[in-house]
């Protein structure tokens, strides 16, 4: 019934042991290995692996998922079936509290944390019974927003946006979803409240087919996400006019890879407004835009066996270092995923440090735009 | 296209994926052969199975039932003269008489060669569908998608049972169990009075048992007996398969009008056989013989019952929205398998799309090989008592159920709703329409939230919007008509008896 590749099991599982000690002489401080975890081939041996997406299937979260399942199977000790479940119910936070307080922390569930879960953690959404924090990491996975628009609106670069903004029409999911990003950029463009804005898609995937349907005719998506999609660009039907690009450490951003010619968010400010952004909503861009190094990102589940982590995390840096995972990725989003435990808990790190005023500034802000999608 | 097409190919022509068709051609010719179970059921056992099975072959596993459903059902309709579900109706009306008069092999082997030609076209005209419709997915936006969901609805509950009320009400009850949970778009929670287990809705898996396995399973025992007395089979086989094949236009005809009946949804399953037959009695020439043992009037219905699934596969497909209860259960096998319906159905997905076409085309062939070369040992699986069946049949629902979570809550959803639909289908309810409410709750209410949002009230008076809404008002009003015609002939009867 099980199609299981066969391979050397007890190669991996060698070498499982070795990594995972590696890691723990690196002195990582995660939960997984103060509890004592160790990689086995035996605890997911026979066993199916589900990958729960709090997004519908088609975003960025779920081609994570779908990009991940295949590399766990070969190179996770005890070769997994893996298998991707979605549960987007309430923009994602239905996934988030099943995970977290109906599902059985067995270690056979990995929950992909990702933005519709993390962001309305952040702000204090009323319905999120879940702790973002407490997840422990396994691998997680840098990506980046952007913004593209029809011709049909008569845009062609970031400059005729605040002209036109009157005519555009965007969907989304949520404000205090992955759109949180994305509803703060067009506030530093200060084009945001002259749009229309529509919530309740499901994910994403389906504000770009709304997009593709004509039903809207400017779309902000995740850069995975518009990496699948590019052929709307060769066709003609779509402008890429902003792409987020990656924040460096001196607070920066550096322009996607993948986009090289599209301005990032400040540069796109400078050239609209002949200056660079600033103010409370770009600092609070700033400091959203640091999360995204964990908000997409494989976990587990606090109370998980402490072996699970330690045999995923070994099957996952295995996979990494040892295959074509990483070109594969950069195909998708062109940031290493990381996976080397001491990277992860700095990562994890990052969403407890985002200063309180830039959370309370955020609070407000969906709290007085988007009275409708938040519920404190 | 056409690497799509090979691609698709390779997959299906894989022993595993052939594997998985034979087996779910085997489970739906036991199901189809038993009567009262029919695709809702199969689909509904099956459905606990495909959870870690990938996209392929669980569809395998799933169409493979699916497909020969209305292949296997002829036998009790012919045989015994009742449905073997609900699509296999009008071919009572010829094939049960035929029985009677001794052929009851002519009849089957005109149905197995009509059912088989059914497949084959319906499996090509999907294909020919998938080609062309390409532009119309992309016209239909929110407005249309919520106009197609309550069409589905609307006529589900209008068609299945004859009882438009009841069946408006169950489908009512259904979109109300599908709203458990977390809203689709925002962060809020409905009937979940606080218990942790409904926080996450009700699963597909549980709400299909509960309705379509356990009470057709209840009854089965209640009544205790063998499903059929002694089975005779006599008459020549060869003949029907002559009959069948001298009526190739009628089967062509048939076949497409099935298809297309499949497309609109809820339209489909329990009446494409019903417009084949009235369509066929009505074109072909000497149809005086029509209900007392005419081989046209099987050739019809059950080229027409095997192209309608096809059909339905379109709007699940490529919407998300079911062209009939057995799709409904089909799209939460879909999710299950982690494929959104869609148009990435027709894009980056048009691989398994089209194995699914393949996959319909290979059952149709396996399921009228098996009916052919196992006649009589399939006929004898109508007298298997219910003491026997029902037992093993109870656990592996059982089980099923308990699969879909661990949790205690899903014993208990299956015991309530199972009795709710006991007590619907005692009583003459449809239950066919709370299922597909329950699939259709979530896209239903996003969609108009949707429309509402981008358009305000404008949306309204979309063409596409127009145009389905007529189609809703055009049911209920055949369907009142229809109504008031059968109270009227009614009356003429009772009038007629007191005139005496």
């Amino acid at each position: 019934m099980r199609a299981r590749p066969t391979s050397p099991l007890l190669l991996s599982l060698a070498m499982a042991l070795v990594i995972t000690g590696c890691a723990q002489d690196d002195g990582g401080g995660t939960s997984a290995e103060e509890g004592g975890g160790e990689a086995s081939s035996d605890f997911y041996d026979g066993e199916t692996v589900t990958i729960l997406v709090p997004a519908a299937p088609g975003g960025g979260a779920d081609a994570t998922a779908q990009f991940n399942s295949p590399y766990i199977n070969e190179f996770v000790p005890g070769n997994p079936d893996v298998q991707v479940e979605h549960d987007e119910s309430a923009g994602g936070i239905g996934g988030g509290n099943r995970y977290f307080n109906e599902m059985s922390p067995d270690g056979y569930t990995i929950f992909l944390s990702a933005f519709t879960t993390t962001m309305p953690w952040l702000v204090g959404e009323s319905a999120v019974q879940y702790d973002v924090a407490e997840l422990t990491p396994i691998a997680a996975f840098p990506y980046t927003g952007m913004f593209y628009v029809h011709p049909d609106t008569g845009i062609e670069t970031v400059e005729d946006l605040p002209e036109h903004a009157g005519e555009l029409v965007k969907g989304g999911v949520s404000p205090i979803s992955t759109d949180l990003m994305f509803v703060l950029a067009l506030e530093v463009l200060g084009v945001r409240e002259d749009m229309q804005e529509i919530w309740g898609y499901g994910g994403t995937g389906d504000t770009v087919l709304a997009f593709q349907q004509g039903e809207t005719n400017f779309d902000a998506t995740t850069n995975v996400v518009w990496n699948q999609n590019q052929q709307m660009e060769e066709k003609g039907e779509a402008i890429p006019l902003v792409a987020f690009g990656f924040l460096q450490e001196d607070g920066t951003f550096e322009r996607d890879p993948l986009l090289p010619d599209t301005p990032t968010v400040d540069e796109a400010h400078e050239m609209i407004y002949g200056e660079p952004p600033s103010g409370p909503a770009w600092e609070a861009f700033q400091d959203v835009m640091a999360v995204i190094h964990v908000a997409h990102s494989m976990t587990m589940h606090p109370d998980a066996p402490p072996d699970a982590v330690a045999t995923l995390r070994s099957g996952l840096s295995d996979a990494i270092e040892n295959s074509d995972y990483v070109e594969g990725w950069q195909e998708l989003s062109p940031a290493e995923p990381i996976y080397e435990p001491e990277a992860l808990d700095q990562a994890q790190q990052t969403v407890q440090d985002i200063p309180d005023e830039s959370v309370e500034w955020i609070q407000n802000f969906v709290q007085e735009n988007y009275p409708d999608e938040f519920t404190q | 296209m056409i690497d799509a097409a090979g691609e698709a190919l390779t997959q299906v022509l894989s022993l595993e994926h052939v594997g998985w068709v034979l087996f779910g051609t085997m489970v739906g010719l036991i199901v189809g052969v038993i009567p009262g179970l029919g695709g809702v059921t199969g689909m509904s056992l099956l459905l606990p199975f495909i959870f870690g099975m990938d996209a392929y072959s669980g569809l395998a596993l799933l169409m493979g039932m699916a497909a020969v459903i209305s292949t296997a059902d002829t036998f009790p309709s012919v045989l015994l003269g009742v449905p073997g579900s609900a699509g296999a109706q009008a071919t009572i009306l010829d094939g049960y008489p035929l029985a009677r008069q001794g052929q009851a092999e002519r009849a089957l082997g005109a149905a197995f060669t009509s059912s088989l030609a059914g497949g084959l076209i319906g499996a090509a005209v999907l294909l020919a569908t998938l080609v062309i419709i390409r532009p119309l997915v992309l016209a239909v936006g929110s407005p249309e998608l919520f106009m197609l969901s309550l069409l589905g609805l609307c006529l589900v509950a209008l068609l299945t049972a004859g009882q438009p009320i009841p069946g408006l009400v169950v489908g009512a009850l259904g979109l109300l169990a599908g709203a458990i949970g977390a809203a689709p778009a925002t962060a809020e929670y409905r009937y979940t009075f606080d218990v942790l287990y409904l926080f996450g809705g009700l699963s597909i898996v549980l709400v299909a048992l509960a309705l379509f396995a356990v009470p057709e399973m209840l009854d089965l025992l209640i009544e205790d007996r063998p499903i059929a007395g002694k089975v005779r089979l006599l008459g020549r086989r060869l003949d029907g398969v002559r009959d069948a094949l001298r009526n190739k236009f009628l089967i062509a005809r048939s076949s497409v009008l099935g298809n297309f009946t499949g497309v609109v949804p809820g339209l489909g399953g329990a009446v494409a056989d019903w417009f084949a037959y009235g369509m066929a009695r009505q074109t072909v020439k000497g149809s005086s013989k029509f209900g007392s043992g005419d081989i046209r009037g099987v050739v019809a219905p059950e080229s027409a019952n095997n192209a309608v699934t096809a059909g339905a596969l379109v709007p699940t497909l490529l919407f998300g929205i079911p062209g009939s209860p057995t799709t409904a259960v089909l799209l939460g096998g879909l999710l299950l398998l982690g494929v959104k319906a869609g148009p990435d159905m027709i894009d980056e997905q048009l691989p398994l799309t089209l194995s699914v076409v393949w996959t319909y085309a290979m059952a149709n062939c396996f399921g009228a090989a098996a009916c052919f070369l196992l006649t009589r040992q399939i006929a004898r699986i109508t007298t298997v008592p219910p003491k026997v069946l029902v037992p093993c049949l109870f656990v592996v629902i059982t089980y099923a159920a308990y699969q879909s979570s661990h949790h205690w809550g899903d014993i208990a959803v299956l015991f309530v709703l199972g009795t709710a639909g006991w007590w619907w289908k005692q009583v003459g309810w449809p239950r066919a329409p709370f299922i597909v409410g329950f699939v259709l709750a979530e896209p239903a209410e996003r969609y108009l939230h949707l429309s509402i949002s981008r358009y305000g009230m404008d949306w309204l008076g979309r063409p596409g919007v127009l145009v389905i809404g007529a189609l809703i008002v055009l049911g209920f009003v055949v369907e009142l008509m229809r109504q008031v015609r059968g109270r009227r002939e009614q009356q003429a009867q009772l009038t007629g008896v007191d005139g005496q």
